[in-house]
């Protein structure tokens, strides 16, 4: 695997990303995960996260993107704790970020019990 | 000169003199301080209401917006991006204040009460979350934050 590599949402998806599936738009959670941040996870080592540009990012987007990673891709908490990098100086974001993936990882575990 | 002045000036010892100017200092140094401190607050109160302002537009439009029987977004598709915007717009105000972080969860809660849900475009009723309870939680998280602003303003200032 490669070290690492930075995903820029607003240069490389969208400066106006919203939405939870592809078919609320062409620039949601679910396409952000599935075209730029798995190909990435897949590749590298470590993905960091740009948000820098972005015009406002909703929670429908944000959960999609990062809590499917473990509802849909079976990453774990502590390997996208090590793997993935939340550069934004918003820190509501990365603190909300952190929930989505926290509340993924639990719901999954209540499932496979 | 005359025998009594020069018989005073001969007496006041050299001390006295310094003494008296770092008195003036210390106290030009105080004054000055809490001049400072003054304006400081002012400002820091100013921009709190700016930001409190800001808030209450928030929480106007998300509640219009999901109060909509027929959700906004479908005739105006900007409105989704500007509330998220207002958000990022509220919480670059906020840092810039430098308060405790537990500012970073209201806004947070904020965020979340608008914009997780009931927040696509052409859902259908069945998706919907009901919107009563949507703009009660974003009633409650504004009015927070703003407790929240008051609180650690009065905490830092007074």
């Amino acid at each position: 695997m490669k070290p690492e590599t930075t995903i820029s949402i607003a240069k490389d998806f969208s400066s106006y990303p919203g939405g939870r599936y592809k078919t609320h738009g062409p620039y949601t959670g679910e396409g952000f995960r599935e075209e730029l941040l798995i190909p990435a996870l897949k590749e590298y080592s470590k993905v960091i996260v740009n948000f820098d540009g972005g015009r406002g990012y909703n929670s429908s987007f944000l959960e999609e993107a990062f809590g499917g990673l473990i509802r849909k891709h079976n990453f774990t908490y502590q390997e996208l704790k090590e793997r993935l990098i939340i550069d934004c100086n918003l820190p509501s974001i990365k603190l909300e970020i952190d929930q989505y993936i926290k509340e993924a990882q639990e719901q999954t575990m209540l499932q496979n019990a | 000169m005359p025998e009594s002045v020069a018989s005073i000036s001969s007496t006041v010892p050299w001390w006295f003199y310094v003494i008296n100017f770092a008195l003036i200092i210390i106290s030009w140094l105080i004054i000055n301080i809490q001049n400072n401190h003054r304006e400081t607050r002012k400002e820091v109160r100013q921009h709190i209401d700016r930001i409190i302002k800001l808030i209450e537009q928030f929480q106007n439009e998300s509640t219009t917006y999901h109060s909509a029987p027929i959700k906004s977004s479908e005739e105006d598709p900007h409105i989704t991006q500007r509330l998220s915007n207002q958000i990022q717009i509220i919480e670059q105000h906020s840092t810039l204040l430098q308060f405790s972080p537990t500012l970073t969860t209201h806004i947070k809660d904020l965020r979340q009460y608008c914009t997780r849900y009931n927040f696509e475009p052409l859902m259908t009723q069945e998706e919907l979350f009901p919107p009563q309870e949507i703009i009660r939680d974003i009633e409650f998280a504004s009015a927070n934050l703003i407790n929240e602003l008051d609180k650690q303003f009065a905490k830092k200032y007074w």
